[in-house]
């Protein structure tokens, strides 16, 4: 509950709790001190209330027994002046008093024994009142009535003063409740001669108890000296159990208490259990004159009802008072922190980006306007700063965006579809770069000019931006360059020259290229300052892993002039090449190891396509390096250079000599080709046109002035492509490097001669040249369905 | 190869039947020497019956126009098959001659 107090989210609903809270306890602290001070007063009250009842009833037990005495005494003198008259005067003293006093129900006067020798040895005459009324005298004293053993004669007798004898039960006489007044006669000597009596009946001691009543639960008794009930709600008690039975019976130690007090005269107030009436009050107050004690016991639940009363109706004004005040304090409370509410809201808006959310108005010159001052303060900054950052944002996209634009500019510049040349069954190649920055520094490419694969792969020193565009240039100088320079290593030595110009930031290039005869696997290379590729040897028996041997030449960009060495060396078909940069072999995992070179041999699977290679070692490479960054831009580059002679369909081949008039022969041999992959008539004039440009080429130029030799073709065709290889063993002659024709000159400009390789080029789909064993050897391609 | 000159309206014109490859092309330089020697109208070379030509014989061709327009006349071509239209189209030839 308490839990749940503390949880509730408005603060005016909190204030209001606990304003609550505290009145309440302020309230009822005063109401339970008051009604403690009212019980309290209440008592006092009653205490002196029953207290005058009580003295009122001693007055009137007082008044009573007075008479009775005042009554005897008054007859005193008249005994004495007739002690000696007639002893029947004596009876009609006795008479007097009965009639002086009603309350008298017998008076007796019992001399001496032996007092009148005539009268006896018992001489008391005695008067009383008869069940009618009628006064009746009679001699009291007899053998069996022994009168001076009695207490009410010796108690007097001995003390020589009146006494009031302990209430008894008059059988005899109606069964009445008595007392007995005793008056000792003394003589001039002082000797006792004779005690008056007066019996009075205590009958009407109940009824005035009973008036005594004034409460509803309430009740009064009255004790004897020795406790015993002289008067009592219930009536067979009277005279017959003292207080101490009834404590020693209900086992009421504080009766019996009670009872000792009163017993031994004292006045006082007690609470205590009654057997009558629970839970009660009682007073109590020694009558003196007889030594008696009068009590009143008053149930405390009726004693206290005004109090209670009163108490309810204080609880109720406070309950009254309390909704009240949580009705007030909801809405004042409301109001004071209405702007609180209102701020919020507005923060609200703030914080949903509405910098300008109106604040709520505040006339008071409190903590509300402090609040919303600094409630202002904080929008204006916020605002400000928003708009710095916007702007830095801004700028930051802008970097960003463009950053984009270069990465995809340059992602552009790599070759991206694989695979590149799907007619082609000769070569399988697949690279794949992932740069550590947007941009990167790596470079590789590749691209088939005269059934030559021109490749490079090669590494800007740096990172980001400034490598990137170093990149740019390298890869656009391959392009540029290769383009009319089959060797790479002048490819190479011209890069370098063109990038050590004006290379004030000292930026170099690592480059490998590569140029591979399709026809024949002659692979011409050059390496400057490169890894070096790995060769996948799979086709002999044996399989190997070896890297390609590399002259050490310096990286690109350092230092012009530079001699870069060409190598050479021939690729068996099933070969693969794979390079790499050293974002590769340097790789970090989080143990900060290098991938190195033996990882990535043992990477690099057999029997695999470019693809699959590349893909397994960037996976081992990944799992290498696990969660840590990449450092370096990582480039690979697969080529699988695979016999071109597989899926033969037909291979043919036929012997000319370097004459043109066995230009017919050759026509007819490419008939008979053509027909074999069914060219139809326009394409196979097409390629008699083609062979006979090629062939009377080389029987002009390779054999020039008179010498002659042979020329080998060989025709042969897979399902996709129709290839002819013409070889001769005259000088060494390249049709390719011939500048090729402007067609668009005019009659006059145009030069005789050119036209045939011209040809050559437009009808067939490559030409490639290329001396190898003292041999020219040219192939000739042509695509056998066209691509729809 | 064939190659055969007739006089006919004015014009000079020269029939070319068969293949002009390179093994036919030193016999049919020979054979047009008359129209390269006397320009004395303009010349129509007649491709109707013409199957191939190679560049040997494109030379002949060029060697024919040149020689006509130093002395002021004209060379038509008429009857080119589509085959070998394709190839004066490859060669830049086919903006040299005017066609009939």
């Amino acid at each position: 509950m308490e839990h749940r107090f503390w949880r509730i989210r408005s603060f005016a609903t909190r204030l209001s709790l606990w304003v609550i809270v505290i009145a309440a306890i302020i309230l009822l602290t005063t109401a339970i001190v008051t009604n403690i001070l009212v019980r309290e007063g209440v008592l006092r009250e009653e205490k002196l209330r029953a207290t005058s009842a009580l003295e009122n009833a001693e007055e009137h037990i007082d008044k009573v027994f007075i008479t009775v005495e005042t009554a005897v005494k008054n007859h005193t003198n008249e005994i004495r002046k007739n002690v000696n008259a007639p002893h029947e005067e004596m009876y009609r003293i006795t008479h007097d008093i009965l009639e002086t006093n009603p309350m008298i129900v017998g008076a007796a006067i019992a001399f001496e024994p032996n007092y009148y020798p005539d009268e006896g040895h018992y001489f008391s005459p005695y008067s009383y009142r008869n069940s009618k009324g009628e006064i009746l005298s009679k001699q009291l004293g007899s053998d069996t009535y022994d009168y001076p053993t009695m207490e009410w004669y010796q108690m007097p007798k001995k003390s020589k003063q009146e006494h009031w004898s302990e209430p008894y039960c008059d059988i005899g006489g109606g069964d009445m409740t008595m007392t007995t007044y005793s008056y000792p006669l003394t003589d001039d000597e002082g000797n006792v001669y004779a005690i008056v009596t007066a019996d009075v009946s205590l009958d009407w001691l109940s009824n005035m108890m009973d008036s005594l009543k004034y409460y509803d639960q309430s009740y009064c008794f009255i004790l004897s000296k020795k406790g015993t009930y002289l008067a009592h709600p219930i009536k067979k008690a009277v005279l017959d159990e003292t207080i101490f039975d009834a404590a020693n019976m209900l086992k009421n130690d504080d009766l019996a208490q009670i009872g000792q007090d009163m017993t031994d005269g004292k006045m006082d107030m007690k609470r205590f259990r009654s057997p009558h009436l629970g839970n009660s009050f009682i007073f109590y107050k020694p009558v003196i004159r007889t030594g008696w004690s009068m009590a009143i016991v008053c149930s405390a639940k009726e004693f206290f009802s005004s109090a209670a009363t009163a108490g309810f109706i204080v609880a109720a004004l406070i309950m009254i008072m309390l909704v009240i005040l949580a009705f007030i304090l909801k809405i004042g409370v409301r109001r004071l922190t209405l702007p609180l509410t209102q701020f919020t809201q507005a923060v609200n808006e703030v914080a949903h980006g509405n910098l300008q959310a109106e604040l709520p108005p505040v006339r008071s010159k409190d903590e509300m306007l402090r609040l919303r001052n600094s409630f202002v303060t904080m929008q204006r900054s916020l605002e400000q700063q928003m708009e710095e950052l916007k702007q830095v944002n801004e700028q930051k996209g802008r970097i960003e965006s463009e950053l984009r634009i270069a990465s995809n500019i340059q992602r552009a510049m790599l070759p991206k579809i694989y695979p590149p040349y799907p007619d082609r069954d000769d070569i399988d190649i697949y690279g794949q770069q992932t740069p550590a920055k947007e941009v990167g520094g790596d470079l590789f490419d590749f691209y088939i000019r005269d059934e030559k694969l021109f490749f490079c792969i090669g590494d800007v020193s740096g990172k980001g931006i400034p490598a990137s565009l170093v990149m740019a240039v390298a890869r656009s100088l391959f392009r540029t360059l290769s383009m009319h320079e089959p060797h790479p290593n002048r490819i190479i030595s011209q890069m370098n020259d063109r990038m050590a110009e004006d290379n004030e930031l000292n930026m170099f290039v690592t480059l490998f290229i590569g140029v591979l005869d399709l026809p024949t696997g002659r692979l011409r290379y050059c390496n400057a300052g490169h890894n070096a590729p790995l060769l996948l040897n799979e086709a002999e028996k044996v399989k190997e892993k070896t890297f390609l041997p590399c002259d050490s030449n310096l990286p690109i960009g350092i230092m012009g002039g530079w001699k870069f060495t060409l190598q050479e060396t021939n690729i068996a078909p099933g070969t693969t090449l794979v390079l790499y940069t050293d974002g590769l072999t340097e790789a970090e995992n989080m143990e900060h190891e290098l991938f190195g070179e033996e990882r990535m041999i043992e990477a690099v699977p057999f029997s695999s396509s470019s693809q699959d290679i590349i893909e397994r070692v960037v996976e081992v490479v990944h799992d290498f390096t696990g969660e840590a960054e990449q450092s370096d831009d990582l480039t690979m580059l697969a080529i699988r250079y695979i016999r071109p002679d597989q899926n033969l369909l037909f291979k043919q081949e036929i012997i000319l000599t370097n004459d043109v008039s066995q230009v017919p022969q050759l026509t007819d041999f490419v008939d008979t080709v053509c027909e074999k992959v069914n060219f139809d008539a326009a394409t196979t004039m097409q390629m008699d046109l083609a062979m006979e440009e090629a062939v009377v080429n080389v029987m002009n130029y390779a054999y020039p002035g008179g010498t002659t030799g042979d020329i080998h073709i060989v025709a042969a065709a897979n399902d996709k492509c129709l290839k002819f290889i013409i070889s001769d063993s005259g000088i060494p002659f390249d049709p390719t490097m011939r500048k090729d024709v402007d067609t668009t000159l005019s009659a006059e400009e145009r030069p005789i001669g050119g036209l045939g390789i011209h040809l050559v080029t437009q009808l067939m789909d490559s030409i490639n040249y290329e001396r190898k064993d003292d041999m020219n050897v040219l192939t000739l391609r042509k695509k056998l369905r066209v691509e729809s | 190869m064939k190659t055969t000159i007739k006089e006919e309206n004015n014009n000079q014109v020269v029939y070319f039947e068969g293949r002009l490859d390179t093994s036919a092309s030193s016999q049919v330089q020979m054979d047009v020497q008359p129209v390269m020697d006397d320009v004395k109208s303009d010349i129509i070379l007649d491709c109707n019956k013409l199957e191939y030509i190679s560049s040997s014989g494109l030379r002949i061709f060029l060697s024919i126009l040149k020689n006509a327009k130093a002395n002021g006349k004209h060379v038509y071509i008429q009857g080119l098959n589509n085959e070998l239209r394709q190839v004066f189209t490859m060669t830049g030839f086919i903006n040299l001659f005017e066609f009939k």
